[in-house]
């Protein structure tokens, strides 16, 4: 009847130790489940996936470190998806340095590993590697929020006069014709997307001075956490679909055709899921069972 | 080769066309000719502005419009397409000869000359609706595989991205209308479900009216500045074409000026500040209205304001009732109930209180109402002399709540043991701040913890902290999001509108007791309301009531 | 005493509030001025807390008290005060691209973000595990929306969930039909026909053969049923009762911003 008590009074530092190993063995092994894909992932990709090559995907990182694990994922599943349809990348943040090295390093790390998948031969109608300023761009942070983006609608040049290396945009290939977000066209006629990743409510922002001036065709990419606040937009039609959380993030990449870090992660989440239901029964079954007493 | 190119084309004497469409728009600073490039834009070179005959700028390759800074009155502008044969020429840079491909001014082609000028006599006024029809709303239940076109009577209005299973038509005109959904990719067809939006106050457009005698026909044009809250123009929308309107017609509804022109339909977003231009039959002429400027009232917002105008009827009568003496119940709130027990317990334990206000701003309400409980809490650690730790998030919060704890402790007749010390700032970031509070409250082992204003993530790392150092917690936090954390981690919560009434609650003050009875009796309204219109539309009464 | 900053407060909301309702000028001008008003003081009040910060750490260290602690936070704070500023002088900004601030920034502050955020995870499993308990109907009703929500969420949740579901329906037959103490005001008989419910509800989810030759129909229903249950339960229920605590928010806030501005509530002022 002891084990029966204790079963009641598990020390929180084994079910700390229990979490530790649910979460981190499954990156050891690598192994990843599928996921069952949802309508509002799959619009989105199936938006990029219908654009013409040589589109325009423009990425808003608003997210910091902390949002990192959940978001990161998204972005570098984008590029890659993006990338591998010929379309150029463009990057802009709204959270003041969290952002901007946050989406440096994802579109960064998804810049080398397409690279070594052409050297590969994996990639065979691209015969050049990707680069800065012709494939992708980093506009980088500009203070100012709804001021920035509708200065976006109107010229991009007006916002940012150059990118994060201190490089003209005149002088960049990629941006050639590219003079504001009107040029994404419309959802009729799209030529591009602009995808806002979101860990706060600047996507509230973004859906009211953005897209509702320039009507042109916007997603979201969120935290779980937010994810529900920005169904309203979906059901209004002013966003094409959204991808919401860990598990959002890993839909993306098995419709892309690769397994990330969300996809390991989601084994990681459901290890876990199910470990912390384990330890309520436990919990129940003492209770119940010392109660008796 | 690229020698017999250049002869080829130098033996080509090249016949230029004008600019097309030339059209003059206003904006507030100035006047904006636009244009359309020339059948032979791959010969121009420039294009070059003139105003009453005289050349007041240039657009290079590309451009098609220039800003005439300042303009007013009455003006006569032409635009002149430069240009001449294309050649190739070589240039010689850092020793390498590289081929160029240069024009030869050869020539010229003008427009028309179009003449602006200012209409005093074309009259705009707004059209508000009571219950006015704005849609219909179109659902449909299969999930389409492409792209998905909306056909009403025939004809294509929009097409959707893939997948949608919804639309609003806000074109349409009271009367059923023939709708049909296809799916691009299968074909498939759908009659969808429709039903009528009604809002409470309708914009139905701008009525336009005129007097230009003897005149042809006009093409009737509208122009947008999107102007923000501080009324900086932040982006300009050219003439648009709305309607083509006769000679004998001296008036016009344009029921598609979108509402965000005068409502502000959001708070913040920036409204459509339009004017409207008629343009001759041959395009020579273009008269053009004065802005059409904001009204006074927003009378999108009427609803709000009667509610508003309701509530407060109602608050000043409860009021009213309890001056006089009326008894005002509420109900227990158990958190609130054991907010003196929690303070006593502490100093049973001889520890001090730790009190977290969240990581709001000083705009925020939720801060507000946290310095308000707060003051309670202070007061009565004074009497028991118990210290209370605050550590901060908002350098504006840590000023409020030592002027806060400093008149708790002057009321409670121990100024003395008022420590400034206790009172401090920490950090504005969110973890920096959640690591911070949790290693206080490891070290210093407060008895009890309260939890109580704006809270996001970090919520969970507190209480956790608290839990392990075995403190009785009281939390309470209007975000939605974080009161599971709460309710799992706390002895006590409270949840929503509780830490608004906390004040009103705990100070036993009948007025402002008296206006929770005014919630109260808000809520019963709109809890009886949602219950009456969800029986209604169960019972197939199909509307939609908006605004 | 009292007057001058009640009625203040009560001028300036009316004129804010009404706002709202007035698009034109000086209305709207007026908001977005107190905006840039509200971002100046802040940069004035920043200063004052990181003197309230500083002094407040120096003089625990003057005391002896959490000399480590303190200790680090001064040196963290000049070092990094100290590197910014060398930032500027050498690269024109700290988050310049070549600026070495960014590694202080990239290889310290985004970890340590990180982990502050990660430490969630074990935190979110000892609070459930603590606190979903069932002691009465409505944290058993807890307990079982959170249990198969964050089972259907995940994918293969549901292949878990059938397990659990008939181990906890065996465990609460068993309870109820073997203790003999009052769950929570249940007579007897009650507990006897809801102890018998649960068990018959675990032997049909672990009948082994159903109609037309079918394996354990009753689980693969559940396997199959959990996450479009997950889905319902957040669809419905919960963004009922979320709506519901977001009405009582609004009006709550609205009544109380009523108070302050007439000026009943006044403790949040000295």
């Amino acid at each position: 009847m002891r084990f029966l008590y204790l079963l009641t009074t598990i020390d929180r530092r084994i079910i700390y130790g229990l979490v530790f190993l649910a979460t981190t063995l499954p990156f050891l092994f690598k192994k990843s489940p599928s996921v069952q894909i949802t309508p509002e992932v799959e619009k989105v990709y199936r938006f990029i996936d219908k654009l013409p090559p040589g589109s325009r995907i423009v990425l808003s990182a608003d997210y910091g470190p902390s949002s990192m694990p959940e978001i990161q994922p998204m972005l570098y599943g984008i590029c890659k998806h993006a990338f591998s349809r010929g379309h150029k990348v463009y990057l802009l943040t709204h959270w003041n340095y969290q952002g901007l090295i946050a989406g440096q390093d994802g579109i960064m790390s998804a810049v080398r590993d397409f690279n070594e998948e052409i050297k590969k031969g994996k990639h065979p109608e691209r015969t050049d590697t990707l680069l800065e300023g012709t494939d992708y761009v980093s506009w980088g942070f500009r203070p100012g929020g709804m001021a920035v983006m509708l200065l976006l609608n109107s010229d991009i040049r007006m916002a940012f006069s150059r990118d994060v290396r201190g490089q003209l945009l005149d002088s960049l290939p990629a941006m050639q014709g590219f003079r504001n977000l009107r040029d994404l066209g419309t959802v009729e006629n799209p030529r591009g997307i602009l995808i806002g990743l979101e860990a706060g409510f600047t996507g509230d922002v973004w859906v009211i001075y953005g897209q509702a001036q320039g009507r042109y065709p916007m997603a979201l990419g969120s935290t779980a956490v937010v994810t529900p606040s920005y169904y309203t937009y979906l059901e209004a039609g002013q966003i094409i679909g959204i991808l919401g959380g860990l598990k959002g993030a890993a839909e993306y990449e098995q419709l892309a055709g690769f397994k990330g870090q969300a996809s390991i992660g989601m084994l990681s989440q459901s290890i876990v899921h199910i470990l912390v239901v384990v330890l309520i029964f436990l919990g129940n079954l003492g209770f119940f069972l010392a109660r008796r007493k | 080769m690229t020698g017999i190119l250049a002869f080829c084309i130098l033996t080509q004497p090249p016949e230029l066309a004008p600019a097309q469409n030339l059209m003059v728009g206003v904006r507030s600073d100035g006047y904006w000719v636009l244009w359309e490039p020339s059948m032979t834009d791959s010969l121009i070179l420039r294009y070059e502005v003139f105003r009453d005959g005289e050349l007041i700028g240039r657009a290079e390759i590309g451009e098609y419009e220039f800003l005439d800074k300042g303009a007013s009155g009455v003006h006569t502008y032409m635009v002149r397409a430069v240009g001449g044969p294309r050649y190739i020429k070589e240039i010689e840079v850092w020793g390498m000869k590289l081929p160029l491909l240069a024009w030869q001014e050869g020539g010229y082609a003008d427009t028309r000359p179009v003449s602006v000028e200012p209409l005093a006599g074309l009259a705009v006024s707004h059209r508000w609706q009571g219950f006015g029809f704005s849609g219909y709303r179109l659902e449909w239940g299969f999930r389409p595989q492409g792209f998905v076109e909306v056909i009403r009577d025939g004809e294509t209005i929009i097409t959707l991205p893939p997948g949608s299973q919804s639309f609003t038509d806000a074109s349409a005109v009271v009367g059923k209308k023939g709708y049909m959904i296809r799916d691009a990719t299968t074909g498939q067809e759908i009659i969808p479900n429709i039903r009528a939006r009604w809002e409470a106050v309708h914009f139905g457009g701008l009525t336009l009216s005129w007097n230009l005698p003897g005149q042809e026909g006009f093409t009737l044009m509208r122009s947008a500045e999107a102007r923000e809250q501080d009324m900086r123009t932040v982006d300009h929308m050219p003439p648009e074409p709305v309607a083509q309107v006769t000679g004998q017609e001296s008036g016009f509804v344009d029921r598609m000026a979108s509402r965000e022109m005068i409502a502000l339909l959001r708070s913040r977003s920036p409204m459509n500040i339009y004017r409207y231009y008629l343009v001759s039959g041959d395009g020579s002429k273009v008269y053009f209205s004065e802005p059409v400027r904001p009204q006074a009232f927003n009378f999108m917002k009427l609803p709000v304001l009667i509610m508003d105008i309701l509530f407060a009827c109602v608050f000043f009568g409860f009021l009213f009732m309890a001056r006089r003496g009326r008894p005002m119940f509420i109900r227990k709130i158990a958190g609130l109930e054991e907010l003196d027990n929690a303070v006593g317990r502490s100093t049973e334990m001889g520890r001090p209180i730790v009190y977290v206000p969240g990581i709001g701003t000083i705009a925020d309400i939720e801060s507000i109402a946290s310095l308000t409980i707060l003051k309670h809490v202070a007061k009565k650690a004074a009497e028991y002399e118990t210290p209370v730790i605050m550590p901060n998030f908002d350098p504006m919060v840590t000023a409020a709540a030592k002027e806060v704890i400093k008149e708790a402790y002057t009321e409670a007749g121990r100024p003395d043991l008022y420590n400034e010390d206790n009172v401090f700032y920490v950090s504005s970031q969110q973890f920096a701040f959640a690591g911070a509070v949790s290693g206080l409250i490891v070290r210093e082992r407060p008895g009890a913890t309260f939890l109580i204003g704006y809270y996001a993530a970090e919520s969970l790392v507190i209480a956790e902290a608290g839990y392990s150092v075995g403190a009785i917690q009281v939390a309470g936090t209007a975000s939605v999001l974080q009161t599971p954390f709460f309710l799992a981690a706390c002895d006590y919560v409270l949840i929503g509108e509780e830490e608004y009434a906390a004040s009103a609650y705990l100070s036993h003050n009948a007025l402002q007791m008296a206006t929770l009875k005014a919630e109260d009796v808000f809520k019963a309204t709109f809890v009886s309301a949602i219950i009456v219109l969800s029986l209604l539309v169960s019972l197939g009464i199909s509307f939609i009531f908006l605004s | 005493m009292f007057r001058a900053p009640v009625w203040l407060v009560f001028i300036v909301g009316l004129f804010m509030a009404s706002a709202f309702f007035i698009p034109v000028d000086p209305f709207p001008m007026m908001q977005t001025w107190a905006l840039k008003w509200d971002v100046i003081i802040s940069a004035f009040a920043l200063a004052v807390g990181i003197d309230s910060l500083v002094m407040h750490h120096i003089r625990r260290v003057q005391r002896r008290q959490n000399v480590l602690y303190s200790g680090t936070l001064l040196v963290g704070f000049w070092v990094t005060i100290a590197w910014g500023a060398f930032a500027w002088w050498r690269y024109g900004g700290p988050f310049a691209t070549r600026s070495t601030f960014l590694w202080l920034f990239r290889y310290i502050v985004v970890p340590m973000d990180a982990t502050m955020f990660s430490l969630l995870a074990f935190f979110i499993a000892s609070a459930a595990y603590r606190a979903f308990r069932a002691r009465n109907f409505s944290s058993s009703l807890l307990l079982l929306s959170a249990g198969i929500v964050m089972l259907g969420r995940v994918p293969f949740g549901d292949w878990a969930a059938a397990p659990i579901f008939v181990a906890f329906a065996l465990l609460l037959a068993f309870y109820f039909l073997r203790v003999f103490r009052q769950y929570e005001g249940w007579g007897r008989s009650t507990r006897m026909v809801v102890g018998i419910l649960f068990l018959a509800v675990g032997i049909i989810l672990l009948w082994p053969i159903g109609m037309g030759g079918q394996l354990f129909p009753a689980f693969r229903f559940v396997v199959h049923s959990v996450p479009h249950l997950a889905s319902w339960i957040m669809e419905v229920p919960q963004m009922a009762a979320r709506r519901g605590i977001d009405l009582g928010i609004s009006l709550g806030s609205l009544a109380f911003a009523l108070r302050v501005l007439v000026g009943i509530e006044r403790g949040y002022m000295r």
